[in-house]
């Protein structure tokens, strides 16, 4: 019996090898912090809209009498990935079915509209979030990020950094799924 | 004394952070009681986009707007038990260096003292293995005499 | 290769460990159980810090929940441990091998509680804010400091009064002692070091021009303005700093902010001034609202008494080492000389 007690340091080596193995291997990005807001109603928020663009502002209230699954993409003019990935919003915009809003984040009026002017608007609605406090109520950590909302106007997915490639067809799959 | 050496390694470790590098005289309130409320809630806030460091030391944009806000907050007559709230609401416990006392982080909390105990009990063990005979209530009398001409000698030296 | 030679060595330790023999008898008050409480604190520190470090990683992986464990869980934990072995430390030295008087020792040095207790209310006079873990702290590094010396003047006798052989008894002092006596007070720095530093920071941040002038501590600071120079890699905007203190000149101080050419990258060199009674640091960099641009950020940061726990490692680190070149312990020379048989050589070490 009292062997066994001269084991513990090795037991105890191994368990937490175990955990470091798990931490290293796994594609997980430790990094990423899973959102505040999943199952929970989406923030408050009442945002006016770029001057100058024909997509008008949204609140909360607007969103949720939409009653339709959206869509929430913080993007900003100074962000590269957010480039990178509008194209990906260009395809979702054909889609009847959901609603795509977009959320200037802490960007210039001027260059957010010539930004879109020459990518091309696929929101239907854009707010502009100048102070960044509604990226806070949402919770987010950096542009580009997504937001998968319920007809129920719940928060159901977060998606951090741009929507290419296989994380685009990983969003495509799990938007599929809240439109049945 | 080999031991200090492992002692000023973990030492090392805890000298806490605390001087700013990042906070700008703009965001400097001038109720300095408030203000310091405010520094203190910073240091313990974690900001997401950096590596490990508190919002009271990181340049980055989003820190800044959190150490506005959290000033915001308190103006508004937070408590800072209502401003954690508020961030945690957002950003999820992840944004607390000091991790609250929840079912999952029991273990945590409570390891110091769970630790320190079992150490106590395996002193305890150690001492009493150390010095059992006098403990003993069976010990012969022929025994007990042996034990003190041993005594004897052994406070000579 | 972690895996290998953790993994190999643990191994080897729960085979073996069982047929090592205990060691031999002491009472439970005595320099053997000292040193085994001493064990006790050190131990439990490094498992706070093992567990606070891992523990992010055990509930993601059980529970997939991400929580940060920071500073204040490692302060709240370890300081009652650092207070406690502090404090303890102190007696230490006077324990004798497997059998010490507890009662007289105290008696002999309670004095010396008393007067740390003093020590740790005239602190609270003087400072009235501050938490109250620096009020003890000074108190428990005064008593390791005093308590330390104590010993050691009455073991080579200072306190009798006895002058005539003082040098030979302090030069007859065996290593292991000296290291010993060298590295408590060593602690007893990093005790000072770290409360002081932690608990009486004070900062000061403000937008200047040529000319502000800015108050920290009891220093005060002018602001002379910057100039530019170019280094070997780097562009530098150097600011002149004029450091005061009751109206006397100290000296002055040149932070600077440097853009690197190559990179791209700019850094902040601050400037230091540096004093066992505590250090000031001076950065400069620009404000990040455009609404004042032209100015710049002047921080001021004064720590003091931090540099005791640069002092109190290196007094650690030479008392270890002087103890470890301690004749007594060197167990090759036996081995060395060995002609026929082994000399049987018992080895005392009660006698100090």
């Amino acid at each position: 019996m009292r062997r066994f007690v001269f084991l513990t340091p090795l037991a105890l080596s191994l368990t937490i090898g175990a955990f470091a193995v798990w931490g290293l291997l796994n594609d997980r990005n430790p990094s990423e912090i899973p959102s505040a807001l999943i199952n929970r109603s989406v923030p408050n928020f009442d945002l006016l809209p770029l001057p100058g663009l024909n997509s008008p502002g949204l609140s909360k209230k607007e969103l949720l009498n939409l009653e339709k699954v959206s869509v929430v993409n913080f993007f900003a003019s100074w962000c590269l990935p957010c480039r990178a990935e509008h194209q990906s919003f260009i395809k979702l915009s054909r889609n009847d079915d959901i609603e795509l809003v977009g959320i200037n984040y802490k960007d210039n009026d001027k260059d957010a509209l010539d930004w879109l002017t020459e990518l091309g608007n696929p929101y239907t609605y854009v707010g502009n979030d100048f102070s960044g406090r509604t990226g806070i109520d949402w919770g987010i950590t950096g542009v580009p990020e997504t937001f998968i909302v319920n007809k129920n106007g719940k928060v159901v997915h977060r998606f951090s950094g741009p929507l290419v490639g296989e994380r685009f067809e990983e969003f495509k799959e799990l938007l599929m799924l809240e439109l049945k | 004394m080999n031991h200090l050496k492992l002692f000023f390694i973990t030492f090392f470790y805890l000298v806490p952070m605390g001087s700013s590098m990042a906070v700008e005289p703009d965001e400097v309130l001038t109720d300095s009681k408030l203000e310091s409320r405010a520094r203190d809630i910073s240091t313990n806030v974690r900001c997401v986009v950096c590596q490990n460091e508190p919002i009271d030391t990181s340049n980055s944009g989003v820190a800044r707007d959190l150490r506005i806000l959290i000033r915001e907050r308190l103006l508004a007559g937070d408590s800072n038990k209502e401003v954690f709230k508020y961030l945690v609401d957002r950003y999820g416990n992840f944004i607390l260096f000091k991790p609250p006392l929840t079912l999952s982080t029991v273990l945590l909390w409570f390891m110091p003292l769970l630790v320190f105990t079992l150490g106590v009990i395996i002193l305890a063990g150690a001492l009493k293995k150390a010095s059992p005979l006098k403990r003993s209530k069976t010990f012969s009398v022929s025994n007990k005499k042996k034990l003190d001409v041993l005594e004897n000698e052994k406070e000579k030296d | 290769m972690l895996a290998l030679s953790i993994g190999g060595s643990l191994l080897l330790f729960a085979y073996r460990a069982p047929s090592l023999e205990g060691g031999g008898l002491f009472s439970p008050i005595s320099r053997e159980s000292g040193l085994l409480l001493n064990n006790l604190f050190l131990t439990t520190s490094a498992a706070i810090v093992l567990f606070g470090t891992l523990y992010p990683l055990f509930l993601e992986g059980i529970t997939g929940e991400k929580i940060s464990v920071g500073p204040p869980f490692f302060n709240i934990s370890f300081t009652p441990i650092g207070l406690m072995l502090g404090s303890t430390m102190a007696i230490g030295p006077y324990l004798k091998w497997k059998k010490a008087d507890i009662a007289g020792i105290l008696s002999r040095i309670k004095f010396l509680i008393f007067v740390s207790l003093g020590v740790s209310l005239f602190v609270w006079y003087l400072k009235t804010s501050g938490p109250v873990f620096a009020i003890v702290g000074v108190g428990v590094s005064f008593w390791l400091f005093t308590a330390t010396l104590f010993e050691w003047m009455d073991r080579v006798k200072l306190i009798n009064k006895d002058y005539s052989d003082i040098f030979k008894r302090i030069r007859s002092q065996p290593r292991s002692a000296n290291g010993m006596t060298i590295a408590h007070l060593g602690m007893s720095f990093i005790i000072l070091g770290v409360v002081g530093s932690s608990a009486w920071k004070e900062e000061v941040i403000g937008f200047v021009e040529k000319g502000s002038q800015l108050q920290v501590a009891s220093f005060l600071v002018t602001f002379g303005g910057v100039s530019l120079y170019q280094g070997p890699n780097y562009n530098s905007e150097k600011a002149t700093v004029k450091v005061e203190k009751d109206g006397k000149f100290l000296e002055n101080l040149y932070p600077e902010r440097r853009s690197y050419l190559a990179t791209g990258t700019s850094t902040t060199e601050s400037a230091i001034r540096q004093s066992l009674a505590g250090d000031l640091y001076v950065t400069i960099s620009e404000p990040a609202n455009n609404k004042f641009k032209g100015k710049w950020v002047l921080r001021l940061i004064y720590e003091p008494l931090v540099n005791f726990i640069w002092l109190g490692a290196s007094f650690l680190a030479l008392g270890g080492i002087i103890s470890i070149t301690d004749k007594r312990y060197k167990v090759g020379r036996t081995f060395k000389y060995r002609r026929t048989k082994p000399a049987n050589k018992v080895v005392r070490l009660d006698n100090f």
